[in-house]
């Protein structure tokens, strides 16, 4: 048997859109930060700090959005995610008194309020509200390797008309993960797993080694890839491409044979923030009157239909472990039936949205630290990082990736339909725009490069590709749209102001205030 | 100099009022910025209390005695503060920049995105042109995967019709991994087609292997430079399968592959079929990297009766 008999790549996309609203004392959409902290930044980097301490040799590659960077280091979202835990500590221990004599709810809801006190205690405590600080701890282990992505998750597919907006994107997310982490990022995700043809130049000439791309990227190369999705390919300009093994991803994913629709796994919709009497709960919620999940759940999936039985958190661990075992001997088999077809070890390269682990899947990061231990335990095949398997791999074959991306049928349909095409007519012209504004003002100083610095910012909001996502499937439209048109129209005032040479300085510092994401942005980059 | 919001908004009650305040304020400060950045500087250190952010800059963040901002959509409403004020925008966005651009986007392999923005003088001036008689505006599609687009458009196209006053349009060209140019204009009923813009050229994606040789292999070194931690490439080298396979265990890319056309394919079972698809969950919906078709892989064990 070689050395490596095959291995499994890891890899967590962690990202938020901007959601940032200092102009009103609390904010729906901010709660989307603080759940993803509490369900599942904090929950994973527990368990890569468990499995670190107890010796487990593992390895996991995560990215980190620089939006994400960006809301995790803000002093205001820190302050708001501190009184977030605090309200939520408050409903829980209100939860404890009010399910005290039902023998079912009664343990869950102690079971929330040590939940939220411990979040509190690692969030204040431990690691004195920088979760920033603490991933980067966990880089300097090596077993876990960070990367980066685009500047604000652009679907750069759909932006290349100017490709100085794609630059731009790729450049600053560059740039941010150096500012945070004093150190280039080598890896860069792709939003949306989303390539084109000649991508690879951009992504070469800011400095990547490495994205990850979708299964039939690599399948319809512009060469056939001997090792299908299981060796990467170079892309023409030396930047590897590593595809998404697509048996692992159904494993996870999929709607119809996945882990996480277990009917032993937490019920994510039934959320005492939708069935308590709405009185109850607006002591301790976020916004004025508007319903939200509360993170306090105690159902169990329990079946297809609306009827739910209670949560049972033995039999989800149990079935969690028992996932974690199938996944594992399934990726052995594979490993074995792909290395005897080949005589070569395959890597499995496994990308998911790290909002899956813990959010949405509550028993997620169970199931990732079970993984790990039963890899750790077996000799089938062996975890692996992006960069370390580059390392020890540094020859492969030359072919130029499928233009493709990771959504709904493969391509960018989601990103661009009858719902939200209207978004990219003015993407265009804002980058058109704030590439001739650049060209004009390449030696601004004082005010004229705080505003042209401000646009910059505001179109790079306007391109996230959540926008377009959120409109598509129909959920806080108003919301999606409504940050769409805001940052174009910002950037459209600011535009304006430096071509009349007239600033309005008092917006302008409200508007750097608001949107105070990426404080080195340099703009000559579009120039 | 004193009119600074706080010491305005007691005296006033209706919000509508309070805009209009708040916008002759503006004004005003705008005025004085222009005058003198010393004053203004002056003035904006009278705004109420200040939070640091992360970048250093201080925003305005404090809760107000302005009015509250009238109902925002999805958002939770307390108090606003003069920041709220100065943030608001109309949620319009121009139907038009005058541009005369028609750009293509690939949706899929069998379809193209088109929008276009065509000034009124644009407009006129290709109505001049084409006379009298009556004109339908059409999309026009040229295949120029294997030819340029110079001065004289190809002779094959596709047209597809638009409806109304629409400004885009989905094509279904119906042809992947080719490249496309179009164009917008009038088509006259005697067939004389008067453009009025141009596309750039965009290539749909690919949905078939487009060749049997896998070509060439390189070697990419990258060497961790130690104290500034940089990662920089140090060494490309470039070879056909036959000059790689000998830093490779196995078979694979027979030696066979020392020019285009001469290698083995892969194994197929290393292929895993199905296009993915997407299926979408999650609170914020923003979870995406999900597949939705049915698959070969091993069913999860469901432990009905595990317990």
């Amino acid at each position: 048997m070689p050395a490596d008999p095959g291995l499994l790549a890891l890899v967590l996309q962690a990202h938020l859109p901007w959601v940032r609203h200092p102009e009103l004392e609390s904010f729906l959409e901010e709660d989307w930060l603080f759940e993803a902290i509490t369900e599942t930044y904090l929950p994973l980097l527990d368990v890569f700090e468990r499995l670190a301490d107890d010796g487990i040799r593992h390895r996991v590659t995560i990215s980190l959005s620089p939006p994400l960077l960006n809301m995790l280091a803000d002093p205001l979202l820190q302050t708001r995610y501190e009184r977030y835990l605090e309200q939520r500590i408050g409903l829980a221990d209100r939860e404890v008194v009010r399910t005290r004599h039902d023998p079912a709810f009664a343990p869950l809801a102690r079971h929330y309020l040590t939940s939220f006190r411990r979040a509190h205690e690692t969030y204040v405590g431990r690691y004195r509200r920088s979760l920033i600080a603490a991933f980067a701890a966990l880089a300097g282990s090596g077993n876990v390797r960070l990367m980066t992505s685009a500047a604000t998750h652009g679907c750069l597919p759909l932006l290349a008309v100017n490709e100085q907006a794609v630059r731009m994107q790729v450049t600053l997310g560059m740039h941010e993960f150096r500012r945070f982490f004093g150190r280039s990022a080598t890896g860069f995700w792709l939003p949306e797993c989303a390539y084109y043809a000649g991508l690879d130049r951009i992504l070469a000439d800011a400095g990547v080694r490495y994205c990850c791309v979708d299964t039939h990227a690599i399948e319809l190369a512009s060469s056939p890839p001997v090792y299908g999705v299981h060796a990467p390919l170079f892309c023409p300009s030396g930047v590897a491409a590593f595809g998404r093994d697509a048996e692992c991803a159904r494993q996870v994913w999929s709607s119809v044979e996945g882990y996480p629709g277990d009917f032993d796994y937490r019920e994510f919709y039934r959320d005492i923030g939708f069935d308590l009497p709405l009185d109850e709960l607006r002591p301790f919620v976020s916004g004025a009157g508007a319903r939200t999940f509360t993170g306090i759940k105690y159902y169990r999936v329990t079946g297809p239909g609306d009827h739910k039985e209670p949560y049972n958190p033995d039999w989800a661990r149990a079935k969690a472990e028992l996932h974690a075992a199938h996944f594992v001997e399934s990726r052995a088999r594979q490993v074995a039936r792909l290395r005897d077809a080949s005589g070569r070890a395959p890597l499995l390269t496994a990308p998911f949205d790290a909002e899956l682990f813990g959010h949405w899947w509550y028993e997620g990061p169970t199931w990732l630290d079970s993984v790990c231990r039963r890899v750790a335990a077996q000799d089938a095949f062996r975890l692996t990082t992006l960069d370390e398997y580059l390392d020890a791999h540094p020859t492969h074959q030359v072919a130029e990736p499928n233009t493709s991306s990771w959504g709904f049928k493969g391509y960018h349909e989601i990103w661009l339909s009858d719902a939200n095409d209207w978004i990219y007519g003015h993407l265009h012209h804002a980058a058109d725009r704030m590439v001739a504004l650049t060209r004009r003002h390449r030696h601004a100083r004082g005010l004229v490069k705080r505003a042209l610095d401000q646009a910059a910012r505001e179109l790079l909001l306007a391109q996230a590709s959540d926008w377009a996502f959120i409109i598509a499937r129909g959920t806080v439209v108003d919301y999606a749209v409504r940050r769409t048109t805001e940052h174009l129209e910002r950037f459209g005032q600011l535009a304006a102001e430096i071509e009349r040479g007239a600033i309005d300085e008092v917006r302008l510092t409200a508007v750097e205030a608001a949107d105070n994401l990426f404080p080195t942005i340099d703009p000559t980059c579009y120039a | 100099m004193t009119r600074v919001p706080g010491d305005h908004a007691a005296k006033v009650e209706a919000i509508a009022a309070a805009e209009r305040l708040a916008e002759t304020v503006r004004r005003h400060l705008l005025t004085l910025a222009q005058a003198s950045l010393r004053i203004v500087r002056g003035l904006l250190a009278r705004l109420p209390a200040d939070e640091p952010t992360s970048d250093g800059s201080h925003a305005a963040v404090s809760a107000s005695d302005m009015p509250a901002m009238p109902a925002r959509p999805a958002a939770a409403r307390r108090a606003a503060t003069p920041a709220a004020d100065l943030l608001r925008t109309s949620g319009r966005l121009p139907t038009s920049y005058g541009s005369d651009r028609l750009v293509l986007l690939a949706r899929d392999p069998h379809c193209l995105y088109a929008y276009w923005d065509v000034s009124r003088a644009r407009e006129n001036a290709a109505r001049t042109e084409a006379g009298s008689d009556p004109l339908r505006l059409v999309l026009r599609t040229y295949d120029v995967t294997r030819i340029a687009f110079d001065a004289e458009p190809p002779r094959r196209f596709q047209d597809f019709a638009v409806g109304g006053d629409a400004h885009s349009l989905y094509a279904y060209v119906g042809k992947p991994g080719a490249c496309f140019v179009a164009e917008v204009g009038y088509l006259r009923a005697d067939g004389r087609f008067f453009p009025l813009a141009r596309s750039q050229p965009v290539w749909t994606p690919r949905t078939e292997q487009p060749g049997s040789a896998p070509g060439r292999w390189m070697t990419v070194g990258w060497n961790e430079r130690r104290g500034a931690g940089e990662v920089v490439p140090s060494a490309v080298t470039m070879g056909t399968a036959a000059q790689a396979s000998g830093t490779r265990p196995g078979s694979a890319p027979a030696p066979a592959a020392t020019s285009p056309g001469g290698a083995s394919p892969a194994p197929s079972s290393w292929q895993p079929g199905s296009a993915p698809g997407a299926v979408q969950r999650g609170s914020w919906s923003l979870v995406r990297g999900g597949l939705a078709s049915p698959t070969t892989v091993d069913s999860p064990p469901t432990g009905r009766s595990d317990r």
